[in-house]
């Protein structure tokens, strides 16, 4: 087994430095966006909250620009700004949808993931989600390449369960969150993450096989179930 | 169970699985004793009981509702639930091989509530036909607990199953969960008493009410309620999915270390499952399901209700039966009050018996056969599927269809059935619609007889009445009754030829089961009116209800006597109406009105209990306001536009 100081040489995590600069560039991207950009308001704000001087450095390191008492950001600035604030409002997404974790623990989880996301990662949870375009909390989601790959093709690729065709196979992505009893259900006959299916028919209800028995629901029912379409259709 | 078998009975053994393994046939074979037993998950929706004689000893053998998880959702589920609760002797848990996965996964459920347990693979036939084998010997290692594979159909492996009895066990799992619930349910264990021990697994997955712990005979302080709540606070995700996800995992886990599918194997059966494909596809499926109604329609109401009756009626009962009874009792009875209470108008020779089983007798019990060989096929889930959309706009769900038709036959057993129905708002629409409705195979059959020689007009406005109402109550009944909609989930089981000795058996039990209610209340209802007749009160009550009957309905008098009747049951009232016809009392909107009236109004008495015992005392009063005043003012109504629309 590897010990974990292997890992860390291996697989570095971002140092404390750059978990501040990531930090600092998010402050400042979502304060631009609230439309604070005097300088001398933004420079309280950013110090209050990380450490005294921290935008002078951020400018210094060319970051950030002056227009007319203005703050706006550098080419390389905004690059890293919207990775880094596409990451936290993604990971926002993904603990609340997905992984349903209380209101109260979103913010917090959120900050710490996303300094650990990795582009690719990053592009995985965006598809995921269905590319979607606002956080919890109604701002934007910047968009990033999957993005706008997704514009061309016609569906994310996890969907529900309607969205599937006649014949069509797909393997289950997750349940919809919840306790609701029908899930309960769902669990216990199998229709779990990873659970492999076959549409069989879609009119008047949908009826799926699944380890050759047949299960029939309505779009109520199926609406809860997320699948990932199989590539090649028709090989059994 | 008799009292002396209760006595004898010392140790309580269970049955339990997933719906539609065989549980009830495996019953059946155990204890040489009968429940009915159809190819629809759900069916079995009372625990019953009977005993067994394993080695020695006697045990009390209970037949539970199919269940997937001790997650219970609805009535029967619960039921299965309590009967575990209260700790019985030995589980014998039945499965089918074909889902190992799912089976297994109750496994690692039940093994919790520590109670010895077999295993048992049913269905072993469907499960080679599909080229699968498992490997027991390996299984039972792992489980620590036997597990045989039987074809309770045929009776092979009970021997077996009967031996691995005597060496049960508690199942030897452990650690299934992540570790942090572990500590956690170790936490727990150490707090409570360690009789309640296996219950805290479900106590945090969030799935015992109250009440049912109280029920069990198990108290708990509020403060561990609390407590408990604080635990489950703690995790990001509902407990209940924590626990079921790693215990299917495990589940597959051993079934693809135990099972083997040979590749390409050839099922036998094929065309089996290509007609129950058609089945269940728009094209050809509602062809078939128009085909199937036809077949009943030709087998219940041509031949039960014309030929079968016509013979029995009018050759068994009326040249032979009847008339040799008639001079039979004129010979040997002296008293002449006591032969018109044997052969008189309401006789219970001429009326009671002669409904009972000249005019009644044959619809059931062709009804019955239809019925069973429908069960058993595995067509009634697929006509679910169907219909699903249409029970949608009543407010229901495709799972209504089976208490919906079994109403067709007999209305109390459609009541009972209402138990598969997830939601409570499900259960008292859909005993609503039976109760006003849903006219029962015995009504159904006068009804056809009625309109037999008549213009079909009469029975289009009956059934377009009917239909209306149907569609007309369960639209507004759903918007009225709080809550929403339950979603349609449902196992479609294979199809299945049906057995020939099954369908024998489940037909005769029936056929038992209705003859035991329907005679004695035939009779009662016969010498309630012979008494009422007799005290000259008979006059009375129909000048009482000659507003209704005479001027609202525009019926005659005597038809008060069929009402009265229809209270005791509906197709003793749907005869009294017949033997008015018949008589040429009813002109043809008299007919028509009466018809409509008659399939409208109450319920049975029967059913009226069922309703009592199933939905409460509120729920069946509430009903059956409704059903008389509808009944009443619908009638009425039809009457008027007829009148007016020239009809005599």
């Amino acid at each position: 087994m590897t010990s974990s100081t292997d890992i860390q040489k291996k697989f570095p995590l971002p140092s404390a430095w750059e978990e501040d600069l990531e930090q600092a560039l998010a402050m400042v991207w979502n304060q631009l966006e609230a439309g604070h950009s005097a300088r001398t308001e933004l420079e309280k704000a950013i110090d209050a909250e990380t450490r005294a001087g921290m935008l002078a450095d951020l400018h210094q390191r060319g970051f950030l620009h002056d227009h007319d008492n203005l703050i706006i950001f550098s080419q390389e600035g905004k690059r890293l700004a919207q990775s880094i604030v596409r990451r936290h409002r993604l990971a926002e997404r993904l603990l609340q949808d997905v992984l349903t974790v209380s209101e109260d623990q979103i913010d917090s989880n959120a900050c710490r993931l996303e300094h650990v996301i990795s582009p690719g990662v990053e592009e995985a949870i965006c598809t995921l989600l269905g590319h979607p375009q606002v956080c919890p909390h109604g701002t934007l989601i910047p968009r990033g390449a999957c993005c706008e790959r997704s514009l061309t093709e016609t569906k994310p690729i996890v969907f529900p369960l309607t969205g599937l065709h006649n014949g069509d196979r797909g393997k289950i992505a997750y349940l919809a969150p919840g306790d609701r009893p029908e899930l309960h259900k769902f669990i216990s006959m199998g229709l779990v993450p990873g659970a492999e299916l076959r549409v069989t028919q879609t009119f008047p209800a949908l009826v799926v096989e699944m380890g050759g028995n047949l299960l029939a629901m309505d779009a109520e029912s199926a609406k809860n179930i997320f699948v990932r379409k199989s590539a090649a259709p028709g090989i059994s | 169970m008799t009292p002396k078998e209760k006595t004898l009975a010392r140790r309580k053994l269970v049955l339990v699985g997933q719906p539609n393994v065989g549980k009830s046939v495996l019953f059946n074979a155990l204890t040489g004793r009968y429940v009915a037993v159809s190819n629809y998950p759900g069916t079995t929706v009372e625990i019953s009981r009977g005993i067994a004689k394993i080695g020695a000893e006697t045990f009390e053998v209970v037949d539970s509702p199919g269940i997937h998880s001790l997650i219970a959702q609805s009535d029967e589920e619960r039921a299965t639930r309590s009967c575990l609760l209260t700790r019985p002797d030995l589980v014998i848990q039945v499965g089918s091989a074909m889902r190992l996965d799912l089976a297994l996964m109750l496994t690692l459920e039940l093994a919790e509530l520590e109670i010895p347990m077999v295993l048992c693979l049913n269905m072993k036939d469907e499960a080679a036909n599909h080229g699968v084998s498992v490997d027991k010997a390996y299984l039972s290692k792992v489980l620590g607990i036997p597990v045989i594979e039987t074809t309770a159909t045929t009776q092979e492996g009970l021997p077996d199953l009967l031996k691995a009895a005597a060496r049960a066990a508690v199942p030897s799992v452990s650690r299934i969960y992540p570790s942090e619930i572990h500590t956690l349910i170790a936490e727990f264990t150490k707090e409570i008493t360690p009789l309640y021990k296996p219950i805290v697994p479900l106590l945090l997955q969030n799935h015992l009410q109250a009440h049912e712990i109280a029920a069990a005979g198990i108290h708990l302080q509020a403060e561990l309620w609390d407590r408990l709540k604080e635990a489950q606070k703690k995790f990001v995700r509902p407990l209940s999915r924590v626990f079921m996800e790693a215990r299917l995992e495990q589940a597959k886990v051993l079934t693809g270390e135990t099972r083997r599918q040979e590749m390409n194997h050839a099922v036998r059966g094929k065309w089996l499952e290509t007609a129950g494909q058609w089945c269940l596809r728009p094209w050809p499926g509602f062809l078939i399901a128009v085909a199937a109604l036809w077949l009943l329609y030709e087998f219940v109401a041509v031949f039960g209700a014309q030929l079968a009756v016509n013979f029995i009626e009018h050759t068994l009962f009326g040249q032979y039966l009847n008339p040799a009874l008639i001079r039979g009792v004129q010979w040997a009875v002296p008293w002449h009050w006591l032969q018109d209470l044997l052969i008189g108008q309401y006789g219970i020779f001429t009326m009671a018996l002669t409904y009972a089983f000249a005019l009644l007798f044959p619809i059931v019990t062709t009804f019955f056969m239809a019925m069973s060989v429908l069960e058993d096929s595995g067509y009634l889930p697929r006509l679910s599927v169907l219909l699903n959309r249409f029970f949608r706009i009543i407010g229901l769900n495709g799972k209504a269809v089976f208490p919906i038709i079994l109403g067709f036959g007999c209305g109390t057993m459609a009541m009972l059935s209402c138990r598969i129905l997830d939601t409570k708002k499900e259960k008292i629409l859909t005993s609503f619609l039976l109760a006003l409705a849903i006219p029962c195979s015995a009504q159904l059959a006068v009804v056809l007889a009625m309109t037999a020689g008549l213009s079909p007009v009469v029975l289009f406005i009956w059934f377009a009445v009917l239909a209306a109402t149907l569609l007309g109550a369960g639209y507004i009944g759903s918007k009225v009754l709080p809550g929403a909609p339950s979603p349609f989930f449902l196992e479609i089981p294979p199809m299945r030829v049906p057995q020939m000795k099954n369908v024998v058996q489940k037909v005769s039990t029936r056929l038992g089961w209705y003859l035991k209610e329907v005679v004695p209340l035939f009779i009662l209802g016969s010498l309630i009116l012979f008494a009422l007749d007799g005290l000259g009160w008979l006059q009375v009550m129909e000048r009482w209800c000659s507003p209704v009957i005479v001027h609202l309905l525009g019926l005659p008098v005597r038809a008060t006597e069929a009402f009265l009747l229809g209270f005791l049951r509906r197709d003793y009232g749907a005869a009294g109406l017949y033997q008015l016809q018949r008589e040429g009392l009813l002109t043809l909107r008299q007919t028509t009105v009466s018809l409509v009236a008659m399939t409208l109004f109450m319920p049975c008495m029967a059913q009226g209990l069922m309703a009592l015992k199933e939905r409460g005392l509120k729920v069946t009063l509430a009903i059956g306001f409704v059903v008389v005043a509808y009944a009443v003012a619908v009638s009425g109504l039809l009457n008027w536009v007829l009148l007016h629309g020239g009809w005599a």
